[in-house]
Parts: structure tokens; C-alpha cells; sequence
């Protein structure tokens, strides 16, 4: 596939997807699918190349979830620090903390993406996953930015300062088998049952389940032993392109980690990110031949629904209007004149 | 408790007085690093002696009083004990414990229950009045000398309520090794400090241990965290201190609440009325009698003056009834008291269980410490 002038569109799954899903996701979690079932704070976008076959199937996925923890608790670890200090006796010892909490609560977490390995390439498999990260956003964005212009004032509330965040858990360490430090560290003394069959039983709401039995006070980090203590904000290095695809997009680490593995919680605000992007409306000029190896990803700026996401070849001409090819307008029902966001994607 | 009875209760105890400071000297010197809390340094035992002497003599007690009590043989210059007694505990500052508390945590999805064992930095025994300094020669070990030395500040307190608290709280030294390396310390504060307990005593400069303990972390430590050697330090005794504790147990204290924050050796606490000497003391008119003359004795009795700057205490083979008791001349003439003079007495068992027999909940075999060699007693 060659994904420089390759077309994609990236859409909510439909029941056609599930077979593709499949492929793409553990059994537990595709049990959680149902794209028949419209539920606005948890979608899966899926990501299909557009070819001459109109049978293309998805290649990758992203899923949003918005204002979670509010039906069933989520919890992270808060990584603070305390300081101990006897000035006069030349001590000074500053110490890392883990409190347990819900504090991503209300916010918008994008979770469980993945490619279709076996069919991509190294160079395939980063741009696509820096076009789920980055489509998603702005699937977020567009979603805020008709939020905010309810209500300017009640957009300024707290609560709305959660839901305006955006979340990425990364994987943290683990071993060959799967077992994690921090959690041999930290968690297993706390909960000695078999994991993989709470994870199994239970999905990711095993480590909702799992926090009841976990420490409610702070811990000092130090008490832990040197592997749980090293691993504490870590990514896995298996987990690096979307790592990369996070940075870029203007996502960086917090102050959170999660419970079993102490992976790092990547965050954002929806506002800052959209002004790092420099996502804007623009005019589409439609014209026969485009010479240009650049792309752009667009979304349609009127509620249609299902709104249409898309990576195209695309570039500006002197008037700021965004020239297509168009025959690729004519394969994503583009019509020239149309005002879409867009945003620059180097293929 | 195997004790040499015969000719063990030659003794008398007396609060320390300025020409005791070499004995003081003595017995600090002795002790290792964060055993005691007699300062091994001349000038601040010096102080230390110098303020208990005040604290017997003045009648104007504030609560910041350190009384220091010396054993002796009777009819010899040569001390053989010093026990003590700190009128409030943390006096002018926090008294830091660890406080064993046990939570439950409950996933009810999981199906699972889990009782986590959890230590919380507290300042609950502060101001509770403070046994201390607990150090007989180890030739005495295994006599009654120990008892009379640990005991009879006990009946000290209960004649002099109004100079004490209700609470009577003892630490015991924990596990440490000859360099004063401590599991526990090592596991948590050498965590915040960097460098072993000894060093930092030496950098504190004999500053108060809630010093060192404001440093500490204010939220629990889980236990389940800790490495087992740690773990299995909690409430567990430094042999030195195995006999002054074995006492403690036998009258009443509470041994399962609270630990040393620094080495987790047990500290005990108790209402003082609740202490079996305590409960058993009574005041009684005393008399002198010929020894060939008295009753066959029925047992040991601890006989206590009623002064304070005068306080004398003997143990002996006597029969007290509930408002008389009749001591031979040995024991009346230490005493110092008159005929008719009113003496607290309180009877001593010797039958006690051995300190093996003691190993109280939590507290892991004590067989083999019991095993070893007789050693003298130490306790903070």
C-alpha cells in the first residue's frame, strides 16, 4: 500500500466492521462493541483505506470514550512528591508519592488503539497510528468546540474543565510474560488472586474492582522495592509509536499512572491541542491533476451525521483554499465550495 | 522464673543522688546505640542527674520532671541498677509512636477480603508519664533485684499520683544488631534520611527523637510493602530487653499497640491503676519487729516510704495485713521511716513465668533468645 497517496477515511464502526474489529482487538474488548447501539460518550472510529475496491476493510481503530468514571469508578495513581527538609542539618530529601484516585473522572480518554500489524509495514503502522490520534482529536475538538459555543460561562465550570481533557493510557513495563514490576511491587500484596483471570472475567474494569483492596493513603514511592520504583511512569517500549504519535500531537505525560503497571497517563486539553494543531476552516477548490506529497485531514464542518473524517492529498494555494484532486473529492462526496476543518498531516 | 530468692532481697532502692553519676556513667556507656535514653555523654548526664535530683526535691512539679532511682545492696556503696521514670512523656514536644492498625479492604466483585497490617506515625502516648532507663549489672540478672528496680517506681507513682499522668507507657529496644543497624529503620527512615540510625543520632546531636520523627512520612507505612526482615522486626524485642519487658507484661501492660518508630521494638502502655502492683498497693502503719519473732512471711512484699525526697523501697519476706505490716529490723531501718509511719506495701509474686513464656501476639519465638547466656536487662 502506498500511503502516500493513499485515501482514508476514518468513520464511527458500523456491524460491518466487527469482523475487521476482530482482528484488531482482544475477544474481551470486541465483546464490548455494539456499533448497533448509538452511545455518544463511548465510539469506535475505524480506519479503512479508500481503494478501487469499495470492499476495503479497516485497518485500524481508536476508541472515545467521554466523561468516563461516571458510571463505573476509574482509578489511577496521582504521582506527587513531599519534601523532607532539616535545613540546618544539610538535609533535603524530596520523595515521590502515589495517592489513589479517581482524578481523570469526567474526562475524554481515547483508548484501545490499534493497526493491523500483519498487513503494515513499520513505516504503515506510525503513519496510521499517528492519523488515529490525530483523527480522533478532532473528532474531539469539533466535539468541543460546539459544546463551548452553548455556553461560554458554563464552559468555564470545573466540570467542564475535566471533560475538555483529553486522556491516553500508555503501557507501562512488563516482563516476557506479561507480569508487570510495578504491580509485583505494589499490588500483589494487596490482592494475591490470579490477574489474567480477573482480567479475563472482569475486562479493564478488573483494576476498578482491584482498587478496593489497594492502600488509600499515600505511599512513599521509596518503600517500594528498585524494580516497582523504576517502572513508575515508564512506557513500554513495544508502545512507542503511539508514544511518538501522542507527543506529536501535543499529548504529554501527567502526573498519573496506571494501577498494574505504572504506565504513564498522557494528557491534553482539548483547546490547547486544537491551537497546536492548527486545525482552521478552509475552502475546497476542487482540480483535475494536484501535484503535491502532502495531506490533509478533514472534517466535514456541518453536522452531518455520520460526520465524514478523512485523510486526503491536499495542499494551499495563495488564498489560504485547500486544492483537492478531484477525483479523490468524488470518492469522499466532497463537493467543491465545501467549508471543512482542516489540518496539515505529514504523510 | 527461675530466681535466686535466698539471699535476694538485700535490696534497696533510692532516688539517684550526685555521687551516683559515675554508675550512671557506668551503665551509659554500656548500652548500645539507641537502647537507652541515658545520654552517653558526660554533660548531658550530668544535666540529666542534676534534674532529677530537682524533680525529688521541688514541691512545685510542672511535668517536665525525669526522676532517676539507683539499686543498691544494702550495706554496700555499690550500685547495682538504675531505673527511671519521665513525668510526661514528649514534654515540651511530640512523643512519636507507630500505632499497629489493622484495615480490611473488601472487592466485593473480586470476592476477595484482605486484612492489611498498616503502622501510623501518632502522637497518641504524648504526655503519658514514661518508665525509662531500665539497666541492672548483669550478676543481678536473675535475681529479685530487678523486679524491686522495675516495680517499685510503680508504687512511687501511686503515692505520688499528682505528679503523673493516669497512662504509663515503656519502650522496649527492638532488634538491632551491635552496630545499631535496625531492619525497620533501614526499611523506612533510612528511606528519608539516607545513612543508618546511628549516624543519625550522631548528626541530631542528641536532639529529641520527635526531631527525627517530623521528618518521617505522616502516612501509613503498609507492612506488606516492607522487606520481611522489616516486617518481622515489628514487636520484637533486643534481647538486652527481654527482662525489664517480661515485667511489664506480668503487670498488665498493653504490649500490641504501639511500636518504636525507629528499631519497632514494643512500646507498652497502661492506666497505672490497672497495674497489678498498683491495684495490689495499699498504705499501712509499719512496725519493726524482731525477724526471729515474726509470723512465718507468706511471701515477698515491696514496702515503699511515703516521702518523696526521702523515697526508699526494700523487698522483703513479710506478711502485711490491710492496714499493718511488720517488717524485720534489716528492711525497717532501710526504709528510714518511724514506727507507726505509713509505708506503701503491694506483694510480689515469684512464682512469675520466664520471659519465654511471655511472648505476647504478633511477637514472633522467643525460645531461642530465652536460650542465651543470662544477660544483664536494658530498656529506654
Amino acid at each position: 500500500m502506498n500511503t502516500t497517496n493513499t485515501l482514508w477515511q476514518l468513520r464511527l464502526a458500523q456491524n460491518t466492521d466487527l469482523e475487521a474489529l476482530g482482528a484488531l482487538l482482544a475477544p474481551a474488548t470486541l465483546e464490548a462493541i455494539d456499533p448497533a447501539e448509538h452511545q455518544p460518550d463511548d465510539q469506535w472510529l475505524v480506519a479503512i483505506p479508500i481503494t478501487a475496491s469499495a470492499s476495503a476493510a479497516a485497518l485500524g481503530c481508536i476508541r472515545i470514550r467521554r466523561n468516563i468514571g461516571l458510571d463505573q469508578p476509574r482509578y489511577w495513581y496521582h504521582v506527587g512528591s513531599v519534601v523532607h527538609a532539616a535545613p540546618d542539618l544539610g538535609l533535603f530529601h524530596r520523595q515521590q508519592t502515589l495517592l489513589l484516585g479517581n482524578d481523570h473522572t469526567g474526562c475524554t480518554e481515547l483508548s484501545d488503539i490499534a493497526t493491523l500489524d500483519s498487513q503494515l509495514d513499520f513505516e504503515q503502522r506510525r503513519m496510521l497510528t499517528r492519523l488515529l490520534v490525530k483523527a480522533a482529536l478532532l473528532w474531539v475538538q469539533q466535539d468541543h468546540f460546539s459544546q463551548s459555543n452553548e455556553s461560554s460561562l458554563q464552559h468555564a465550570s470545573l466540570a467542564h474543565a475535566s471533560a475538555d481533557k483529553v486522556i491516553v493510557g500508555l503501557p507501562g513495563l512488563s516482563d516476557s510474560s506479561g507480569i508487570a514490576p510495578f504491580w509485583q511491587g505494589l499490588g500483589r500484596h494487596f490482592y494475591a488472586g490470579d490477574v489474567r483471570l480477573a482480567q479475563t472475567r472482569f475486562g479493564e474494569l478488573w483494576l476498578s474492582h482491584v482498587a478496593a483492596l489497594l492502600p488509600r493513603h499515600p505511599l512513599v514511592a521509596s518503600l517500594l522495592n528498585e524494580s516497582a520504583q523504576a517502572a513508575i511512569g515508564v512506557v513500554n517500549p513495544d508502545a512507542s509509536l503511539l508514544h511518538d504519535a501522542l507527543t506529536e500531537a501535543g499529548l504529554r505525560a501527567g502526573e498519573h499512572v496506571n494501577l498494574y503497571d505504572a504506565g504513564p497517563v498522557f494528557e491534553g486539553h482539548a483547546a490547547l491541542l486544537r491551537a497546536l494543531s492548527g486545525v482552521c476552516t478552509r475552502k475546497l477548490v476542487l482540480q483535475a491533476e494536484l501535484e503535491t506529497t502532502g495531506g490533509y485531514l478533514l472534517i466535514q464542518q456541518q453536522a452531518a451525521s455520520p460526520a465524514l473524517l478523512c485523510l486526503i492529498p491536499a495542499c494551499l494555494n495563495a488564498h489560504g483554499e485547500l486544492l483537492v484532486r478531484t477525483a479523490d473529492a468524488q470518492r469522499l462526496a466532497l463537493q467543491s465550495g465545501d467549508h471543512v476543518w482542516a489540518e496539515e498531516f505529514k504523510i | 522464673m527461675n530466681l535466686m530468692t535466698s539471699a535476694a532481697a538485700n535490696f534497696l532502692l533510692r532516688p539517684c543522688e550526685p555521687d551516683d553519676f559515675p554508675a550512671l556513667e557506668r551503665f551509659a556507656a554500656a548500652s548500645p546505640v539507641g537502647i537507652t535514653t541515658l545520654p552517653n555523654n558526660r554533660a548531658a548526664l550530668a544535666d540529666r542527674l542534676a534534674r532529677s535530683c530537682h524533680a525529688f526535691a521541688t514541691d512545685d512539679a510542672s511535668g517536665e520532671e525525669i526522676y532517676l532511682f539507683a539499686l543498691q545492696e544494702i550495706g554496700s556503696d555499690k550500685v547495682i541498677g538504675i531505673s527511671g521514670i519521665a513525668a510526661r512523656a514528649g514534654f515540651s514536644d511530640r512523643f512519636y509512636s507507630f500505632r499497629n492498625e489493622f484495615v480490611v479492604h473488601r472487592s466485593t466483585a473480586l470476592g476477595v477480603s484482605t486484612r492489611v497490617h498498616t503502622l501510623h506515625l501518632c502522637h497518641d502516648l504524648t504526655d503519658v508519664s514514661l518508665l525509662i532507663s531500665f539497666h541492672i549489672d548483669a550478676a543481678y540478672a536473675n535475681t529479685l533485684a530487678p523486679q524491686l528496680l522495675s516495680r517499685a517506681r510503680l508504687l512511687f507513682i501511686a503515692q505520688h499520683p499528682e505528679r503523673f499522668a493516669d497512662r504509663l507507657a515503656a519502650e522496649s529496644a527492638g532488634i538491632a544488631d551491635d552496630n545499631g543497624r535496625c531492619p525497620l529503620w533501614d526499611a523506612v527512615g533510612r528511606r528519608f534520611f539516607g545513612m543508618d540510625y546511628p549516624a543519625v543520632e550522631r548528626l541530631t546531636g542528641g536532639r529529641s527523637k520527635s526531631f527525627i520523627a517530623d521528618l518521617m512520612p505522616p502516612s501509613p507505612v503498609y507492612v506488606p510493602l516492607l522487606p520481611e526482615e522489616a516486617q518481622w522486626a515489628i514487636g520484637q524485642l533486643h534481647p538486652v530487653a527481654e527482662l525489664p519487658f517480661s515485667i511489664l507484661l506480668d503487670e498488665g501492660f498493653d504490649t500490641d499497640t504501639y511500636v518504636d518508630i525507629f528499631d519497632g521494638g514494643p512500646t507498652v502502655q497502661e492506666r497505672i491503676a490497672m497495674l497489678k502492683t498498683v491495684a495490689r498497693s495499699r498504705l499501712a502503719a509499719v512496725q519493726c519487729v524482731d525477724q526471729a519473732s515474726t509470723a512465718a512471711p507468706t511471701g515477698w512484699l515491696m514496702v515503699v516510704s511515703a516521702a518523696r525526697a526521702g523515697f526508699r523501697a526494700v523487698l522483703t519476706q513479710a506478711h502485711a495485713g490491710s492496714q499493718q505490716v511488720k517488717l524485720g529490723r534489716a528492711a525497717f531501718d532501710a526504709l528510714g521511716v518511724a514506727a507507726g509511719e505509713n509505708v506503701r506495701v503491694a506483694e510480689l509474686d515469684v512464682g512469675e513465668p520466664s520471659v519465654a513464656e511471655f511472648a505476647s501476639p504478633g511477637m514472633s519465638d522467643l525460645s531461642a533468645i530465652s536460650a542465651m547466656p543470662a544477660r544483664g536487662g536494658a530498656s529506654r
